[in-house]
């Protein structure tokens, strides 16, 4: 064997190893499988799951999935934020808005063949109250009765006309009592510690849902599987199997929808998805149900604490630069409350911007070249595929511009939002994913509340915004969208928050399909997807 | 026709001097590097369990909706789910107490025990490095040799500026360069996951979709899952074939100018057979030390072409778990990826020593 040898050698192993992979390539004979398997729908998106169970669900993936598997006594249908009967055939509420009296469609029964009853209602939603699990505040303040089999009452402490809302959650998906109960599941006051029923939900086809589906496979890493429930008392499901796959690269959702891999991608932002309205897909946009903002903590060591300084950074941000930085769909927000909800302002009475009276006010208030520090969370893609990075970086040249200096303190989601929970920032990047279409979950951002109290924001610092947020609450009928509208008009003026804007999701899909539509909480409702 | 005047073992020089005492080296060396890497082991759940304990966030903050995290009660009830409402060193010492049973504790993310989390996961990262560590290692040692045989020729050029590029160019831009090219623009192979969609994952025997659909006879999932693995396979073995290639090709070439080598060429043996019988075997613990390392890098690099490729392995799972600080979760992966690498590389000297004796006296 001479040298010309060992160059030969080399190169059969180069062919060797490229036979190797051709013979890969030649085996996969279904690179585009979606063209050869109609009854299969395959979605991308970035899994957050973590568990199937309804009263524990939190997640935008679980909740995705759970649209399949499970029903709800109202639902959105559409994506028209209505709550709708769903297994419920009618309810009333009572004029002071404290008692709501369901009737359960006859019809609807379980894929295990059971009927559902009110004892599974009473159940479910008991369950999800005393597991003390994320949702389980859902049920604050509501107790759930039965009058028959067929009839069930939800009494509520104070008034709750936003009930309705709470009811489509996913969370309050009902399940079949006995065999949850038979699985080690219970609805008792101790459920937290007593409940074993965990391991149920993720068996393969439990049969313990209602819906048009089944769950074939759960795995929270790689995909998630459902399998059509030949036993649905709503008609025939629309698919034989639906398969939902944690794909965390957009670009690789992209490549995935656009080869016919998948058919709906979840994930990809409006600066990507703008450009992808050809070759056979559809992008639908739909606005966002929540508002991106800059929180400004009124503690005495922030000089965000001056509402000079406040005011300042609320009309020296350049929020046309800002949304251009945000990509497609994203538009003005005038307040808190989404344009989605009752309650929201026009677009046309959000801050103007002046960087002139911006300046004068920091001179004013004696903070020029004042060092403010502004937390966001470096690694958070989930609210539409916005880049927090760019945003921030954007923000802090137009605050340095009206004579403020801003460090930037780029750190990971969860050090971020627990900096934010301790009410150590001064000035934060955030948005609040609501739980449920209503601005009654927006209270939060109220003087003395959750979100407000991070910002060293107390009731006794704004009398009034806090009068009007307790008026919002106790409202009823038709008086609530006049108390939301003037305690988010009042809370845009006088509240440490400037509102950034508001962004849209973005759904990408094979025109092929039929209707596929944004659920009003931005997610994608497995049940209505149609072929 | 030269004959083998010397075994290629003389070429190794200076080995304890009777088999009796080899054995007893041996067996001391043997020991002496197990009971290392349960110390090792011993200082990992430490010093993961440490890190996890001081970074200022809490548990609860990542794992539980805002409404719930103002709820003493449902916070309560979260951390006392999760052994989290004692003192630390207590719940480190539960922690080595679950884990002398085989109890690696509970994930907050999946609910399920962290073993049985492992268990599944393992085998698919195991199956994708496994297969981009014997990619890298052929190509790496074949070209390495070739470099080092021809050297200061253009075979070694190439061989270089390979070299250059395996270890310059970052893994996750790779990745997505490959797969926008294989996948997207050529539609040769399939750019997300283990195996079509649409297909149902074989019987799991060992974990390995490629052997599984084997012994199942189901050569539909063989062919799906063989062509997943290509693309993400490859893009790991570049990231360690640089590495490699070079050990090789420096080894090989230390080798060539040894003395055994010379002598070896003075009796007349031909050119081919001192490379592959005294120069690679010199060279061969290097290689094997080398190999030992790139397994441990690709373990580690797999958590970006997992991301990638939405491969669902353990890089995935170790992605979910740090961003959610899953304390069990991430301990639990520590500690696995770290007895995975400490069992390879025991394996790895236990070779290099059976190779080359000289270092049980080091």
């Amino acid at each position: 064997m001479s040298k010309s040898h060992v160059l030969r050698a080399t190169a059969a192993a180069a062919v060797a190893s490229a036979v190797m992979a051709t013979a890969a390539c030649g085996s996969n004979s279904s690179v585009a499988p979606a063209a050869q398997a109609p009854g299969v729908l395959v979605i991308d998106q970035a899994f957050t799951a973590q568990s199937i169970d309804p009263a524990t669900i939190f997640q935008v993936t679980d909740s995705t999935v759970a649209t399949g598997i499970y029903q709800t006594l109202l639902a959105y249908q559409g994506g028209v934020a209505e709550p709708k009967p769903l297994l419920a055939s009618s309810y009333d509420v009572s004029p002071d808005a404290k008692t709501f009296t369901f009737k359960l469609d006859e019809r609807a029964h379980f894929a295990d063949g059971k009927k559902v009853t009110s004892d599974d209602v009473v159940f479910s939603l008991n369950r999800l109250k005393n597991l003390q699990s994320s949702p389980a505040y859902l049920m604050e303040g509501l107790t759930v009765s039965a009058t028959d089999a067929g009839t069930v009452v939800i009494k509520a402490k104070e008034a709750a006309p936003y009930l309705p809302h709470i009811l489509t959650s996913t969370s309050t998906s009902i399940v079949d009592a006995e065999a949850v109960r038979k699985a080690g599941g219970t609805d008792a006051a101790d459920a937290s510690t007593k409940d074993d029923a965990g391991k149920l939900f993720t068996t393969p086809e439990n049969g313990v849902g209602s819906g048009p589906y089944e769950l074939a496979g759960y795995d929270t890493n790689s995909q998630i599987t459902l399998v059509r429930n030949k036993d649905y008392w709503g008609g025939e499901a629309a698919y034989d199997k639906i398969v939902v796959r944690n794909v965390t690269n957009a670009q690789q959702q992209k490549s995935n929808v656009e080869s016919g891999e998948s058919q709906i991608a979840m994930d990809i932002p409006g600066r990507i998805a703008d450009g992808m309205k050809s070759n056979g897909l559809t992008v639908s946009s739909s606005p966002s149900p929540e508002v991106l903002y800059l929180a400004m903590s009124n503690d005495a060591t922030s000089p965000t604490s001056d509402p000079k300084v406040r005011e300042a950074i609320k009309v020296g941000l350049d929020y046309d630069q800002l949304l251009t930085l945000a990509g497609a769909g994203a538009k003005r927000a005038a307040g808190i409350i989404p344009s989605k909800m009752m309650g929201a302002l026009p677009e046309s009475d959000a801050v103007k911007t002046d960087v002139e009276a911006a300046k004068a006010l920091v001179k004013e208030a004696g903070a020029t070249g004042k060092t403010i520090t502004f937390d966001y969370a470096n690694d958070y893609t989930r609210l539409a595929g916005i880049d927090y990075n760019v945003l921030a970086q954007g923000v802090q040249s137009q605050l340095e511009a009206i004579g403020l200096k801003v460090k930037l303190n780029p750190t990971p989601t969860s050090t971020s939002l627990q900096r934010y929970i301790d009410g150590k920032t001064q000035i934060a990047l955030w948005s609040w994913p609501p739980d449920y279409i209503d601005p009654q979950n927006l209270l939060v951002f109220g003087p003395g509340d959750l979100i407000g109290e991070r910002n060293d924001w107390t009731a006794a610092d704004d009398p009034e915004v806090s009068e009007l947020g307790k008026k919002a609450q106790g409202s009823t009928g038709a008086d609530r969208e006049a108390a939301y509208t003037a305690w988010n008009q009042a809370l845009a003026k006088n509240g440490p928050y400037a509102y950034l804007l508001e962004p849209s999701f973005f759904l990408v899909y094979a025109s092929a399909l039929g209707t596929v539509t944004h659920d009003p909480m931005a997610n994608l409702n497995l049940a209505q997807i149609t072929r | 026709m030269t004959s083998d005047i010397a075994a290629p073992v003389d070429a190794v020089p200076a080995t304890p001097s009777t088999g009796a005492a080899r054995r007893g080296g041996y067996g001391r060396y043997l020991w002496r590097r197990a009971l290392t890497s349960l110390v090792t082991l011993w200082g990992i759940t430490l010093v993961s369990f440490g890190l996890s304990v001081l970074v200022p966030i809490n548990p609860e903050t990542t794992n539980l909706s805002q409404q719930a995290l103002a709820n003493p009660e449902a916070v309560e009830a979260f951390r006392a789910k999760f052994g989290l409402d004692a003192p630390v060193w207590e719940q480190y010492f539960n922690y080595l107490k679950g884990l002398l049973h085989g109890d690696l504790g509970i994930s907050q993310q999946t609910g399920r025990a962290v073993s049985s989390d492992l268990t599944s996961y393992a085998p698919a990262t195991l199956e994708l490095v496994l297969v981009a560590t014997v990619m890298s290692l052929v190509l790496g040692i074949v070209i390495g040799v070739v470099a080092a045989y021809l050297r200061n020729r253009w075979p070694d050029h190439l061989a270089r500026a390979i070299s250059l590029i395996g270890v310059s160019v970052p893994t996750y831009w790779l990745a997505l360069a490959c797969s926008s090219l294989f996948f997207r623009q050529l539609g040769w192979l399939p750019g997300s996951g283990r195996l079509d969609p649409t297909m149902t994952p074989p019987p799991r025997v060992t974990g390995f979709y490629t052997i599984d659909s084997l012994l199942a006879g189901e050569w539909s999932s063989f062919g799906s899952a063989l062509s997943h693995l290509v693309l993400p396979a490859s893009v790991l073995a570049v990231s360690t074939l640089g590495m490699i290639l070079r050990f090789t090709r420096s080894s090989v070439v230390e080798g060539l100018g040894s003395d055994a080598v010379k002598a070896a060429r003075a009796k007349g043996l031909s050119s081919p057979r001192v490379l592959v019988r005294y120069a690679v075997r010199l060279a061969s613990s290097q290689i094997i030390t080398v190999a030992a390392l790139s397994f441990g890098f690709l373990l580690a690099a797999t958590v970006y072409v997992e991301q990638i490729f939405s491969w669902g392995g353990l890089g995935q799972y170790a992605y979910r778990a740090s961003t959610n600080l899953d304390l069990t979760a991430i301990t639990g992966v520590s500690l696995a990826i770290a007895v995975v690498f400490l069992i390879v590389n025991f394996l790895a000297d236990v070779l290099s020593s059976a190779l080359d004796p000289r270092i049980l006296l080091r």
